[in-house]
């Protein structure tokens, strides 16, 4: 085994995370390699820093006291709480734009969709008043015809013949 | 003294204290909280010394189990369900608070240049608990990611493949983290007590 792969696992061999068929090799080269004993030697000596701790107990009636609190609804002290009071302003402020901001863009967008489907004609033919068209070119007609009957000069064709005075000059 | 919850409701399996839980039984969440505050106290006194923030995210810890308890996958074990709690507890905790924020452990920058000095074993007229001051002390200053797994591996001897399993990362990743961990434990030792620097 070479010194490289013993080093990549002397951390699991300390560890005892190694399997047997792992474990084997490593070992012995590191009866055989000075360089990598010392490696390991070092690790050891990091390892001896973490001495065990003495066990932690609980205060009395911590248990009783969480038990009562969560079922009374209570989330934790280290829940995270949105700011109050003055602090936290600039956020706030920037929270109050957002809002206005989408508020605006979605009156916009109903004013924008109203329009399209009020004013917009729905066939391919262009639809105007016809009726008050109809009505006036009826009335432009009947003017015509009164003015026509006016005129002495114009035939019946409607084409227009210049007068004696007109036609001698 | 009051009775302790455990000596009313003994020999009851997790999974039976859960369900219990879920239909309203409080003394049934009393005594789960009992059956595993020691260990997680245990666990937490590693992230802070200080007594009062270390019962505040156990506390907070078992009531975010509470109101979580109805995910709790039953074939699992409880413990290990609230230490991942625990362990997300303290770490968001302290990224709140901006200590030691969480680094990204692939980024050699984290590691740096080890140094070429090895580390001595502590004094043999330490007491534990010197060394142990020493050696949290040494840990508070360590990026969250390598602080974690030294204290989830040294401490609590947990095994690789918990560790993963309980972090949700690769064994593959433990194992390197655990590696350069170790690296950047010793150059924070040897910065702080130089005298434990190996002469060659």
């Amino acid at each position: 085994m070479k010194c490289e792969a013993v080093r990549s696992l002397v951390a699991g061999y300390l560890d005892d995370e190694l399997s047997e068929s792992q474990a084997s090799p490593v070992r012995q080269h590191l009866l055989d390699c000075g360089e990598c004993r010392k490696l390991m030697q070092a690790q050891t000596a990091e390892k001896s820093w973490f001495v065990p701790t003495e066990p932690m107990t609980a205060p009395e009636g911590f248990a009783a006291r969480v038990s009562r609190r969560a079922f009374a609804g209570d989330k934790g002290l280290l829940t995270p709480v949105a700011p109050q009071g003055t602090g936290g302003g600039e956020p706030r402020i920037l929270q109050f734009a957002i809002q206005m901001t989408a508020v605006a863009a979605a009156v916009l967008l109903i004013l924008a969709l109203g329009m399209k489907f009020s004013a917009h004609p729905e066939g391919a033919e262009l639809r105007a008043d016809s009726s008050d068209l109809r009505e006036a070119l009826e009335t432009m007609d009947r003017l015509n015809r009164e003015e026509r009957l006016e005129l002495p000069g114009e035939n019946s064709a409607g084409e227009f013949q210049p007068t004696a005075t007109e036609a001698g000059k | 003294m009051a009775l302790r919850l455990m000596e009313s409701l003994p020999e009851i399996e997790d999974q039976e204290l859960v369900t219990r839980t879920l239909n309203g039984d409080r003394e049934a969440f009393g005594v789960l909280v009992e059956r595993h505050q020691d260990r997680i106290f245990g666990l937490v006194r590693h992230y802070t010394r200080n007594p009062v923030e270390v019962e505040d995210i156990v506390q907070d810890t078992f009531l975010k189990a509470f109101t979580r308890l109805s995910s709790f996958q039953r074939q699992g074990s409880f413990y290990t369900w609230v230490y991942r709690i625990a362990v997300n507890t303290a770490l968001d905790l302290f990224k709140r608070q901006g200590r030691n924020p969480v680094q990204t452990v692939e980024d050699p920058e984290v590691i740096g240049t080890p140094p070429s000095r090895g580390l001595m074993r502590p004094d043999a007229q330490m007491q534990e608990r010197e060394i142990a001051e020493i050696t949290h002390e040494v840990l508070a200053e360590l990026p969250e990611i390598f602080r974690t797994v030294l204290i989830l591996r040294e401490f609590e001897q947990q095994a690789y493949q918990d560790i993963a399993d309980l972090l949700g990362i690769s064994i593959g990743t433990v194992e390197s983290r655990i590696f350069r961990a170790r690296a950047k434990f010793k150059e924070q030792i040897l910065q702080r007590y130089p005298e434990y620097g190996q002469v060659d």
